[in-house]
């Protein structure tokens, strides 16, 4: 019930973030720390170019832990009903702005998509697109 | 005249209630934007630091509240503090920061100037700018009047969990939407054609509409009820104002704006209408009444 009243808020915008291994695997970042998260949110809330590379710059930086396992990607259709799978998969990690030894290998590229979703209240449906993909290399500094 | 105890005096419910009576507008005005500060200012350390040593210097000797190099600092510490959070701080974090200038001036010019009625003046002039500007920015947001904020908003924002609980918006369908969003949004999951259908239910579209449309106009209408500076309007301009600030802000958990809507209110309604003075200071006990969490004893009924 702000002044400034919209949907587009960050109940409807979001990111996925992955990091790209030198073999093509990926591994998907489920939870960020705090400040992480806080700087994120920055990023969502004015989805600049400079944002997200300050966001990535920090990710650069920070320490993962994750699981040796990949989680498999399924697909579901658009009642919520579970379809198949895709056949591909990913490793999970969780990162961490404190920084430590990494498990990860000093150079890896960072993915970093940001999506947007609105909802039509007369069709109830609920869609997403995806607005901007970023993309950033570099060395853990 | 200042409210406070001389060293040596004992204290006196009677005495305290005529220093009340005695005290001016700038003396109110001055204890609650301080309060705002304090409750409901900045997280950040710089901003808390500057206000507790501004309440320690006032505790100390009471007159200090009337410094206006205090208020002065106070106000630029609180304008570089939302400048370098200018990205995320709350729309009446920046209203806070004008009206911290506002105290800062009134301060200025008491003594020499009807500071009381630049005061009301201002306030009168916030009370319509923030309701007419958000009334008309609110028609004409296309996800707003479609009702889409708000239904989003009681399947999805935990703070209008409760809310939704207490008007009858089924937990299941609110609990199986926050699900279904989360699935979307992780990259484990593909929808085909991003897009799934919300278990969302007629009623909960009906409350999320009713609210939208209650919210449009009754900001028009306490934006408008200013504007003539009349005895009868401003008086109507309270009741909606009053009504606003005790209903909204116990499901919008915005609090520091309620605290600034109540002293906006207590400035304009200073001079003319006195009764109403004790409906706003009972506004700010609602207001902090308001945090307790009745959200949680609501959700286990």
């Amino acid at each position: 019930m702000g002044m400034f009243a919209s949907a587009d808020s960050l109940i409807t915008r979001y990111a996925k973030i992955f990091i790209v291994l030198e073999n093509g695997d990926k591994v998907a970042i489920e939870n960020l720390s705090k400040d992480l998260k806080t700087m994120l949110d920055n990023a969502l809330y004015y989805p600049t170019d400079l944002n997200f590379r300050e966001l990535a710059k920090a990710l650069r930086n920070a320490t993962y832990h994750g699981e040796s396992n990949k989680r498999p990607i399924v697909i579901f259709d658009n009642q919520g009903k579970y379809l198949s799978g895709s056949g591909r998969a990913y490793f999970v990690a969780d990162a961490r702005s404190d920084q430590g030894v990494s498990a990860l290998p000093e150079t890896w590229l960072l993915e970093i998509e940001y999506w947007k979703a609105n909802y039509d209240p007369r069709t109830r449906v609920f869609t997403t697109s995806l607005q901007r993909s970023f993309s950033f290399k570099g060395q853990k500094q | 005249m200042m409210v406070g105890l001389k060293e040596g005096s004992s204290f006196s419910i009677k005495r305290f209630a005529a220093k009340l009576e005695q005290a001016t507008l700038i003396d109110y005005v001055a204890a609650t934007t301080l309060l705002l500060v304090l409750f409901f200012g900045f997280s950040d350390i710089l901003t808390k630091f500057s206000v507790q040593i501004f309440l320690l210097l006032i505790v100390l000797k009471f007159a200090t509240i009337q410094s206006a190099w205090l208020w002065g600092v106070l106000s630029v510490v609180h304008t570089i503090v939302l400048l370098d959070n200018w990205m995320v701080a709350d729309n009446h974090k920046y209203l806070t920061v004008y009206w911290l200038y506002v105290v800062t001036i009134a301060l200025i010019i008491s003594g020499r100037f009807d500071s009381d009625r630049y005061l009301a003046t201002v306030a009168r002039f916030f009370i319509v700018f923030i309701f007419c500007v958000a009334a008309v920015q609110k028609s004409f947001s296309p996800t707003f009047i479609s009702g889409e904020m708000f239904e989003l908003n009681l399947l999805l924002d935990s703070r209008f969990t409760a809310f939704g609980h207490l008007f009858g918006v089924d937990q299941s369908s609110a609990e199986a939407t926050k699900k279904i969003v989360s699935s979307l949004k992780s990259p484990f999951v593909e929808i085909e054609g991003n897009s799934i259908l919300l278990p969302s239910t007629d009623w909960t579209r009906t409350l999320a509409l009713s609210i939208t449309w209650y919210d449009v106009i009754v900001q028009f209408v306490i934006g408008l009820l200013f504007v003539p500076s009349r005895r009868l309007t401003d008086f109507m301009g309270h009741c909606v104002l009053l009504f606003f600030i005790l209903t909204t802000y116990l499901p919008a958990p915005v609090f520091g704006f309620g605290w600034l809507l109540c002293i906006l209110g207590l400035c304009v309604a200073w001079r003319n209408f006195e009764h109403l003075r004790i409906a706003y200071l009972l506004s700010f006990v609602a207001v902090l009444a308001y945090q307790s969490p009745w959200r949680a004893w609501v959700l286990t009924w």
